[in-house]
């Protein structure tokens, strides 16, 4: 019978570069030459951020009055140099309220435009950073958030962008982060895309210290005036669910049995309750979980 | 990308020397890296973009041996981000059907004349892709756990969770193809008349 080790060894052996020839290694100075030469044309994603949203979208309203005072007093040193013979040339325009204007236009400060594609991947990049406030700055006002609420187990129709905070606390308690892989419109006109899913892969209830996932995930997304206007997730929860949560609910019962009326919503122990006493207890039991499963592995126990 | 970073760059000897120091200590075993996760015709634009990455960010790679894992670390993108590309395509052709599908070589198409071989290495395919990822680094690119945790950005306790985990999952799925190989008669040659 093969052993375990055995199995390690030809794994060793199966190095696809083991018998490789000798690559032809270029001569490191025309390496760096090449390396010059091909930047000129590749496009280092690394570099490559999406556009910056406004921190909030309350800005808006500030630059478009700006913007309009601008309009404004350049009409009117406008009018004034067309009324005036001279050309006005060396005279100090000085407007009704008494204010000396700029001698020179002011610019509208340059901004670029948040394309929709942006706004949905910002608002992911700050949910999975668990950064409330950016994560706020990309919803309206009254976006529908229902569905964020349901993916945690949380029935709460009308959930409001601040309610929402809850679900976040729990996020950051349990340790919570994704990396998005993709994110693509779901339009039938792809050139003013408004649906977007996304597809994340995500680490929950500290899966990646106890050595397990990453786990799929995908967000549903609208985007509408540069802002979300309804947001939905669903958990990919089949390995998830096996790998951590049923192992993690599991030693909540056999060792804190006293706080699992606490953390979850009911004996189902399928969701959890948002309160922040039950996020204490989260954030405390899944450290102390991970904890005792390394205790275990370094014991040999599997 | 900058125009003015690029200059930065071409005009600094002194990152080029650095850059020179580091390819040649570094190369070969950037490219092996490459070489064990992607298919031989990919493998050269994939070292060109670790080193290109190094370039650019040459103030920020470590020196000594951490220099090697700072390159795998940012290969292991490379090479991530040339998996999905490659899954991308892959699903494309699928869906589109007039498109002539070719099989796509693997990184491990030498060992096909090697039965045993060639199973640990269908084993390792069906693992959990960071598993598998260790798994690799720890056979192959000889690393510690310590090492490793490094390179994916993920606790040291977790890399040796992951392995232990790898080790007994690789066996197991070893014995199973071996066994099913074992059991399955030859198929019938010559078709039915």
């Amino acid at each position: 019978v093969i052993t375990d080790e055995d199995v390690m060894r030809l794994f060793e052996r199966a190095d696809p570069a083991r018998h490789d020839d000798v690559a032809p290694v270029m001569e490191a100075t025309g390496y760096l030459d090449a390396l010059q030469a091909r930047s000129t044309y590749v496009i280092d994603t690394e570099t490559i951020r999406p556009p910056n949203r406004p921190a909030s979208r309350r800005r808006w309203p500030i630059i478009a009055a700006a913007a309009a005072g601008v309009v404004i007093v350049a009409g009117v040193i406008t009018l004034a140099v067309r009324d005036d013979p001279d050309g006005g040339s060396n005279e100090i325009q000085v407007t009704d309220d008494g204010t000396t204007p700029p001698t020179t236009p002011e610019t509208t400060p340059a901004t670029t435009p948040a394309t929709p594609e942006s706004v949905a991947t910002g608002f992911l990049e700050a949910y999975g950073n668990h950064d409330q406030e950016q994560a706020a700055a990309y919803l309206a006002d009254d976006a529908d958030v229902d569905g964020l609420f349901a993916a945690v187990g949380t029935q709460l129709p009308g959930a409001t962008v601040q309610d929402l905070r809850r679900v976040e606390d729990w996020l950051a308690a349990v340790g919570y982060e994704h990396r998005i892989d993709a994110c693509e419109p779901r339009d039938a006109d792809p050139a003013a895309p408004r649906f977007f899913h996304c597809e994340v892969e995500y680490q929950s209830l500290r899966s990646a210290a106890l050595g397990l996932g990453p786990y799929p995930a995908s967000f549903d997304l609208t985007v509408s005036g540069g802002e979300v206007t309804e947001a939905s997730m669903t958990f990919g929860l089949e390995e998830f669910s096996v790998e951590v949560w049923e192992p993690f609910s599991q030693w909540v019962l056999t060792n804190h049995p006293e706080d699992a009326g606490v953390m979850y919503q009911d004996d189902s122990f399928s969701a959890a309750r948002l309160t922040p006493a039950s996020i204490r207890r989260w954030a405390e039991n899944t450290q102390d979980y991970v904890d005792a499963q390394a205790a275990a592995t370094s014991r040999g126990e599997t | 990308v900058s125009e003015q970073a690029d200059t930065a760059l071409f005009v600094c000897s002194d990152e080029d020397a650095l850059f020179t120091d580091l390819y040649r200590r570094h190369h070969r075993r950037v490219r092996d890296f490459c070489r064990r996760r992607l298919s031989p015709d990919l493998v050269d634009d994939a070292v060109a973009e670790v080193f290109l990455t190094a370039w650019r960010r040459i103030a920020d790679v470590p020196t000594g041996d951490e220099a090697r894992l700072w390159l795998y670390g940012v290969a292991h993108r490379v090479v991530g981000h040339q998996w999905r590309t490659t899954a991308r395509r892959r699903r494309l052709h699928d869906r589109l059907r007039s498109v002539e599908s070719r099989p796509m070589a693997g990184a491990d198409d030498g060992l096909a004349d090697d039965d045993q071989l060639r199973l640990v290495v269908d084993a390792a395919a069906g693992l959990n892709p960071t598993d598998a990822e260790v798994l690799r680094l720890v056979a192959w690119e000889q690393l510690s756990a310590a090492q490793v945790a490094i390179v994916l950005g993920i606790a040291p306790n977790a890399v040796k969770q992951r392995l232990h985990r790898a080790k007994r999952n690789l066996a197991r799925e070893y014995r199973r193809l071996e066994s099913r190989q074992t059991s399955t008669p030859d198929a019938p040659k010559g078709g039915s008349r």
